[in-house]
């Protein structure tokens, strides 16, 4: 038994078109937690858009599966029943009102139709809802998907790019409102974005995808910590740099010259430990900084370094 | 699935600009013919032929002409036109991915199908009442004769061929809607689906003549036989059943294989299955990427 409530066993998925074989997905591996907001980051093409069509069944895998809550989701099954999602850019019928679109999504899945007022007071449309979907703007738009997504009040929530479209003070509240989901009523979130500041404010995971394959997977507060380093002048530089060998790697931009700066690959929490040891192998330390990564640096980093692994 | 059909029957109305200029043509378009026709008589010209008779023989033929419609390629283009819009729209708009997740595919392609026939039963329907008691009430109105009514006893078996029309009718727009869906599921596309249903509609209607002429071609005159497994076939001939007792002359010498009442329902109901079935199955292994 496994509490993942979404996981993700050996998934592949091959475009094939005109003779011609896209691989969107390599062989994904991973369990998605419970209660959080997870995040998919990764470049355009990088598979983020498939994972979430194949977790929703609106694609087949070439090979693996997806299993929610433990069930494996086949072919023309309700698995999906307990789950909101928006994909991509939130589509409508344009010609109907808000309110007439919740009304026709809640009863194809024989929902409660009186739930949709609150749902279009939570996404802040009261006073829209009657006007035709195609006078909504993109941002509006977005919040009627956010709505969509929350009909019948399901436990697993999907959103690609939630914030497209919303303006900075709309982008804010969204993060707000998704945290307050998990926070306050349980709910799992599991999203994908460019906005890597938001991500960084708003998940409590990320997998980073590259090329089709997971790059990188964890906690994002391990993530970045993981690879935060510590500067350090010192002198010597080359003495410093052999004391901290077998515990801490350790570069040095000059290492020629006797006094100057090293780069620790060590967190905060190491700093005291990395200073005993200089100390200790009479290393002089003149000044200490701490380097933390934002999550766009790590992404540039981890997305950039597997470019030159390819 | 009751509610499927629910919302697909809200999906296909509201799209209001659409439906008046396909569904809703027909029925308005004779209420202004006959409103035209009043006009016309009230200012003094003949519209004996157009506006006086009976309620019931109008009502009837009607039905019966816009039943049968759909073997006229020209005047069914509307109505594929609307079923084209309304399924190849889901994958324009992008709206699949709203309710595939959520739903048995098997069903929203059933509920599709069913929804789209009783929309154009509805529109057919009120065709045939608006030909038949409205049209007799308007005579009645500017002071036509009363022509001979039914009597009692008549009106009952005037309905029960009337539920049995409309039955026809509504298993007629099953097929009409598997051609859209289907052409649907195949393009994606409004223009490619419109093109590709009123094709396969077109092809379907000559059958007859393209097999007279590809065994007249190939040296095998009863290749003409294989007409007898087309809806259009099986439906006129179960008409001709109904009306006349007997299976239909089909005035080609090389076409002997005129089928029993049993065999063409039963047919029927096999064509529509593996129709039905055939686009259950496309739209079942698709990837909805749009």
């Amino acid at each position: 038994m496994t509490s993942a409530v979404i996981q993700l066993d050996h998934l592949s998925k091959t475009y094939i078109a005109r003779k011609s074989r896209v691989e969107a997905l390599k062989d994904i591996c991973l369990d998605i937690a419970p209660h959080q907001v997870f995040g998919f980051l990764g470049p355009n093409g990088a598979g983020k858009s498939t994972t979430i069509r194949l977790i929703l069944d609106l694609i087949r895998p070439t090979d693996g599966r997806v299993l929610i809550g433990g069930v494996e989701v086949r072919r023309n099954s309700v698995t999906a029943q307990s789950m909101g999602a928006i994909v991509e850019a939130a589509t409508f019928y344009g010609y109907l009102s808000g309110t007439d679109n919740l009304r026709l999504l809640a009863r194809t899945t024989g929902l409660d139709v009186n739930q949709i007022p609150e749902l279009i007071a939570q996404v802040k449309l009261t006073g829209h809802e009657k006007r035709l979907v195609r006078d909504y703007s993109t941002g509006m738009k977005q919040r009627l998907g956010i709505a969509a997504a929350l009909l019948g009040n399901p436990s697993l929530l999907i959103l690609d790019e939630p914030t497209n479209g919303l303006d900075p003070a709309g982008i804010h509240e969204m993060r707000l409102f998704l945290r307050r989901l998990v926070d306050e009523q349980n709910k799992t979130v599991i999203l994908s974005s460019h906005i890597l500041s938001e991500v960084e404010l708003l998940c409590d995971r990320v997998a980073i995808l590259n090329h089709g394959r997971i790059a990188r997977e964890g906690a994002v507060h391990t993530m970045l910590n993981d690879s935060a380093h510590l500067l350090l002048e010192v002198h010597p530089a080359a003495g410093a740099i052999a004391a901290l060998q077998a515990h801490w790697p350790a570069t040095c931009d000059a290492p020629e010259k006797p006094r100057g700066w090293i780069t620790v690959s060590a967190s905060n929490e190491d700093a005291p430990a990395v200073v005993r040891h200089l100390t200790a192998a009479g290393v002089d330390i003149y000044q200490l900084k701490t380097h933390n990564q934002s999550l766009e640096d790590f992404f540039l980093e981890t997305t950039s370094n597997e470019v030159e692994d390819v | 699935m009751f509610n499927l059909i629910r919302a697909e029957w809200k999906k296909l109305l509201g799209n209001r600009l659409l439906a008046s200029f396909t569904v809703w043509l027909y029925p308005t378009g004779l209420f202004a013919f006959i409103l035209v026709m009043a006009i016309i008589h009230l200012l003094g010209g003949a519209t004996d032929q157009e506006l006086g008779g009976n309620w019931h023989a109008p009502m009837l033929s009607t039905l019966e002409l816009v039943t049968r419609f759909p073997n006229s390629s020209f005047s069914r283009l509307p109505l594929l036109a609307f079923m084209a819009v309304m399924c190849a729209g889901e994958y324009e708009w992008g709206t699949w991915k709203n309710i595939v997740p959520r739903n048995r595919r098997h069903k929203i392609i059933l509920a599709k199908i069913i929804t789209l026939a009783l929309v154009l039963v509805v529109a057919i329907g009120l065709t045939s009442i608006i030909s038949g008691p409205v049209r007799y009430g308007v005579a009645q109105l500017l002071g036509f004769e009363a022509a001979p009514t039914l009597l009692p006893h008549e009106i009952g078996a005037f309905f029960g061929e009337y539920a049995l029309e409309v039955s026809i009718a509504f298993l007629q727009s099953l097929f009409l809607a598997c051609f859209a869906l289907f052409a649907a599921l195949i393009t994606r596309t409004i223009v490619g689906s419109l093109l590709l249903s009123f094709g396969l509609s077109l092809l379907e209607m000559l059958s007859m003549f393209i097999l007279v002429i590809f065994g007249r071609f190939v040296g095998m005159p009863g290749l003409v036989n294989g007409y007898a497994f087309f809806p259009s076939y099986l439906f006129d001939n179960l008409r001709a059943w109904i009306l006349t007792g007997t299976y239909m002359n089909t005035g080609i010498t090389a076409f002997t294989s005129n089928l029993a009442l049993p065999t063409t329902i039963l047919r029927l109901v096999i064509a529509l299955g593996l129709t039905i079935g055939l686009c259950t199955a496309i739209f079942q292994r698709q990837d909805i990427t749009s």
